[in-house]
């Protein structure tokens, strides 16, 4: 058993404890059945190794989706390579460069609500919660009417993942589920031509054969809350690395649009939103030297792989000093056939709120005697809240008001 | 396209014999499975993926290619061969 079990433990600063484990063996039994990789070449391996690493079996501990629900992130080629076919241009390079001025004013309108004077806030309530969400909004084309109450349940439907007991959701997650459900049939009755990515979905021929109405519901939901919830989390965490690392914050201030790309995937790479997503064995396998039946599942340990040594200079640590155009890239989007299809999206929003946060509120920093929890979850690394204040005056915004 | 300055220089097309290959720098995210897939055709530079200058066209493995292909998450890579699908 490790030092440190994902599933039961639960600590603001996991470093040490994994880097103890990670230099005992790449692999370590967690639970009956599964195994934790720990190594940035273990987890690397795996999740390129789909053949014989499945996503359909289980990517968290609720195991196989039914039929109608293994979606992208709960599929297998050929299925996953069909239907991310779909999306990838919707979500390519090219297209999120075009959403930057479109997110730069997002986050302008959210800081234009800031007291002038200067005060105090919890950046989830304020920016966190709301930008990503609103992209993603954006993007699929959801009616302005409709948004908050979506927020709410997609905030809600996260919750749930992590939660025991799912009764008191019940209610909402029919209503949730109803209402997505309306707007794919509203849409497929609207003579109108949208841009957007409900009606891309709707009109979705894979291989001549239309989606199923449940699989586009189910794709919507895995956009919505994959679109909101990691980059919610990568915000929060980069923010809290930055305040807890002064000298860094230092040469941050000193030439932000200069360090900001590199403060963003530095910030992926020390404390990224997944901690971990499983793999199961299609087939007999190995680990290492471990056998692996069928069914074996492997728990792959981002924030592990992430901090290795082998892979990183003084991994452990968080520097802006870092060249990634010259090292190896973080695996906190994975790496494989299930790359995070939000990746560059999730890169512009990132970049532009931890720019922005910084440049038009003087003086930010954590809150008197604030300390965050580590929200306890296996699969992600999330504060329970993050106090921030600042002082007047909030300077002026760069881009053009709406 | 501008490319980035090196001995051999570095192209978005290559074609050589029977197989051409394209990568699409409007898709490419710059993951790299590409380059640990294929390292003596494909590596990326500055977020994205090229075709090396030093590609030794005539053993190109197609097979090896089309895994490449097949590994772009952004199916930024085009294959084009006689040859069958791998």
């Amino acid at each position: 058993m490790p030092t440190f079990n994902p599933i039961t433990d639960n600590v603001p600063e996991p470093w040490p404890l994994l880097a103890e484990d990670r230099a005992k063996c790449p692999f370590h039994q967690i639970a009956d059945g599964m195994y934790e990789a720990l190594t940035y070449d273990t987890v690397t391996e795996i999740y390129r190794n789909h053949q014989v690493w499945s996503s359909k079996l289980g990517v968290d501990v609720a195991g196989e989706k039914q039929a109608g629900q293994q979606i992208l992130s709960f599929a297998d080629p050929p299925e996953h390579t069909r239907q991310r076919r779909l999306l990838v241009k919707s979500l390519s390079p090219a297209r999120m460069d075009a959403m930057v001025p479109r997110i730069q004013q997002v986050m302008d309108d959210l800081i234009d609500e800031f007291p002038a004077a200067g005060g105090s806030f919890d950046l989830f309530d304020k920016v966190a919660n709301l930008l990503p969400a609103q992209m993603i909004h954006d993007l699929l084309g959801i009616p302005e009417e409709s948004r908050s109450g979506l927020l709410r349940w997609t905030n809600l439907e996260v919750a749930a993942a992590t939660a025991f007991d799912q009764t008191p959701y019940k209610k909402d997650m029919e209503e949730y589920l109803a209402f997505l459900t309306n707007l794919v049939r509203e849409r497929k009755a609207d003579p109108e031509e949208h841009d957007d990515l409900v009606s891309l979905l709707v009109d979705a021929e894979i291989d001549k054969e239309v989606l199923l109405e449940t699989e586009v519901v189910w794709m919507l939901k895995f956009l919505l809350s994959a679109g909101a919830d990691t980059t919610k989390g990568a915000v929060t965490n980069a923010v809290y690395a930055l305040e807890t690392h002064p000298e860094e914050k230092a040469r941050y201030l000193e030439d932000i649009d200069g360090l900001v790309d590199t403060f963003v995937e530095e910030g992926l790479r020390f404390d990224g939103p997944v901690k971990g997503l499983l793999r199961t064995a299609k087939t007999d396998t190995a680990l290492g030297d471990i056998p692996a039946p069928e069914g074996t599942q492997v728990y792959n340990c981002f924030a592990s792989a992430n901090h290795d040594p082998a892979v990183y200079e003084n991994a452990d640590a968080f520097s802006l000093e870092r060249d990634y155009t010259d090292i190896p890239p973080h695996l906190s989007f994975g790496t494989g056939v299930h790359h995070c299809l939000g990746m560059n999206l999730a890169r512009h929003e990132l970049s532009v709120m931890l720019a922005t946060l910084y440049k038009r509120l003087p003086g930010l920093r954590l809150a008197d005697g604030f300390a965050p929890g580590p929200v306890p979850a296996l699969m992600w690394r999330h504060w329970d809240s993050m106090e921030l204040s600042y002082d007047g005056p909030v300077l002026p915004r760069t881009s053009p008001v709406h | 396209m501008s490319e980035p300055s090196e001995a051999a220089p570095l192209t978005t097309e290559g074609t050589g014999g029977e197989v051409a290959v394209r990568i699409d720098h409007d898709m490419c995210s710059g993951t790299r499975n590409c380059e640990r897939h294929y390292g003596e055709v494909f590596v990326v530079d500055h977020g994205k993926a090229w075709i090396r200058g030093d590609t030794d066209w005539p053993h190109v493995d197609v097979l090896r290619l089309r895994e490449a292909e097949a590994a772009c998450p952004w199916s930024a890579i085009e294959i084009d061969s006689s040859s069958p699908k791998g």
